[in-house]
């Protein structure tokens, strides 16, 4: 009895060196989200390491901008409405309609007279009319100087996307770069093997999003082709795991992102100084 | 009665933050899944005499824009007929962040670059001489989309939108021209030049045949975007 004990509680302390031992390589298993958070590019706020953080820090500015544009017309003795951007995050039902456009201040503007309502909209904008779409007589967002209430509050908080948008051409290319390296190509053409093999034939992934899309030109989305497209996509991630396709494209986005913040680090010093300076102003106006 | 100004409060914030009622200001929708990175800025036409800038019957060139924006962002077509369980039927869909415009042309500029928007798009419809609202010589009418002069990201996606909306939109004549000083428009616009986005300002149809109008309405074109978008950015999912 005693030995047949002693082989149980052997045989169970091997099952858990086992599992640990298993367990202990499933988590040095490298995921793409881990790679990229250590991107370099993720230290600075607004480009897209952390959207949830940004997206708070970006809806208390706008509330702080719209309370500066209020308190500046105030002291000009107009009205103002603070009216930040609405956040929608659920899936509208079918049949829901638009509906009209309604915004208060610049319904509030059209009931003035002509004189009246130009006066206003150069207290708000600096420019006589908001909706003249020439260029020269609009006001220039990167203008030191100008714009009226409105052109001092975006100055006054230019926000966590500041350094992302200026940068946005260059960031496109960057982001778009990844995809034309060798060696996502050549984790492309593993994918594309392996999703061969269970006998679809797609080069790329886009290729394979694109797929439905492109046979819309030939008017020819039915309802097999949309079950083998599904097919195909649950395919696709199989073998994405199998080749390590996303792995490989988190290490190269990684790669050039490093490359980004070398070329851009100035830019982007300046950007991180700027927003703990506006965070005090942020935490005056929306604590 | 001592906490009643706390409630009056909840209150106006409640109808402010109800999409559709009261005082509204942009409208930003998420994605329903994954974030896919971009963020794509709608900016709906708010021209001071729209209903009386040739649209056809009492249509109006704003309210167009704003509902073919809508409809781009959160619609239920895909290859034009009703779908509303597409994994493409619109933007959101896509996997992108949109926000759609609701003030001013400057506030639209300003916000935009605000927001790190990564694709600029004003929606417009077009209008000409033409002054028969029954007329049907569809090689007078299309779809046209003008970017920046030098901006080559802009007239990628301006091409790609000319080529995904244009081609169902029913005038033949689609193309894409550059800004300043192509005579497609006199204006220097103000949203291609002072706006960081890759921006491409599209003239979905001319306003100004009814055919055009009765597309223009139809909302079965807006996925088209998302398609024009996905082609521009290489599908990022």
């Amino acid at each position: 009895m005693r030995r047949i004990l002693l082989i149980l509680v052997g045989a169970g302390l091997a099952l858990f060196a086992a599992w640990s031992s298993i367990s202990a390589e499933i988590s040095h298993v490298p995921k793409a989200a881990d790679i990229l958070a250590k991107s370099p590019l993720a230290v600075y706020p607004g480009f897209g390491h952390n959207m949830q953080a940004d997206e708070a820090r970006f809806d208390r500015e706008s509330l702080a901008r719209e309370q500066l544009i209020a308190r500046c017309m105030g002291q000009q003795d107009l009205p103002y409405t603070a009216v930040p951007p609405i956040r929608i995050d659920e899936i509208i039902s079918p049949g829901e309609t638009p509906k009209p456009l309604i915004d208060p201040n610049a319904e509030y503007a059209e009931s003035l007279e002509p004189d009246e309502r130009r006066a206003y909209y150069l207290a708000l904008y600096g420019i006589p009319d908001p909706n003249d779409p020439r260029a020269d007589r609009l006001h220039d967002p990167d203008s030191p100087t100008g714009g009226g209430c409105s052109g001092e509050a975006f100055r006054t908080i230019r926000g966590v996307y500041a350094a992302q948008s200026d940068l946005n051409e260059q960031y496109i290319a960057m982001r778009r770069s990844v995809m034309q390296d060798e060696r996502v190509k050549a984790a492309e053409q593993r994918w594309s093997a392996c999703m061969q093999d269970r006998g679809y034939e797609y080069a790329s992934p886009r290729d394979l999003l694109a797929a439905l899309d492109q046979a819309t030109l030939q008017e020819a989305i039915i309802t097999e082709l949309t079950q083998q497209h599904q097919q195909a996509m649950d395919v696709a991630d199989t073998c994405g795991t199998e080749v390590e396709l996303e792995i490989t494209v988190a290490e190269v986005r990684v790669d050039k992102e490093t490359a980004f913040v070398k070329v851009h680090q100035d830019r982007l010093t300046r950007h991180l100084e700027r927003l703990r300076t506006e965070a005090t102003r942020l935490e005056q106006l929306v604590p | 009665m001592r906490f009643a100004h706390y409630w009056i409060g909840i209150a106006i914030l409640s109808v402010m933050l109800l999409p559709g009622r009261g005082a509204r200001a942009d409208e930003i929708y998420d994605p329903y899944n994954s974030w896919n990175g971009y963020k794509v800025y709608l900016s709906p036409a708010r021209h001071s005499d729209a209903g009386n800038r040739g649209e056809c019957g009492n249509n109006n060139e704003n309210n167009m824009a704003y509902n073919s924006s809508w409809h781009a962002t959160n619609g239920w077509h895909y290859n034009d007929v009703y779908n509303d369980t597409s994994a493409y039927r619109n933007l959101r869909a896509r996997g992108y962040q949109v926000r759609i415009g609701t003030g001013t042309l400057q506030s639209a500029i300003d916000n935009s670059n605000a927001w790190g928007a990564n694709l600029h798009i004003p929606m417009h419809s077009n209008a000409s001489g033409n002054t028969d609202c029954n007329t049907t010589n569809s090689s007078a009418f299309g779809t046209v989309v003008i970017y920046r002069d030098g901006n080559a990201n802009g007239q990628s996606l301006a091409n790609q939108l000319k080529d995904k909306v244009g081609y169902k939109s029913p005038g033949t004549n689609d193309y894409t021209c550059y800004n300043p000083n192509h005579p497609c428009t006199l204006i220097d616009l103000g949203e291609l030049r002072l706006i960081n986005a890759t921006a491409a300002y599209q003239e979905s149809e001319f306003h100004n045949w009814w055919t055009g109008v009765n597309w223009i309405n139809d909302y079965s074109w807006p996925w088209r975007m998302g398609w024009a978008i996905d082609q521009f950015l290489g599908y990022p999912r």
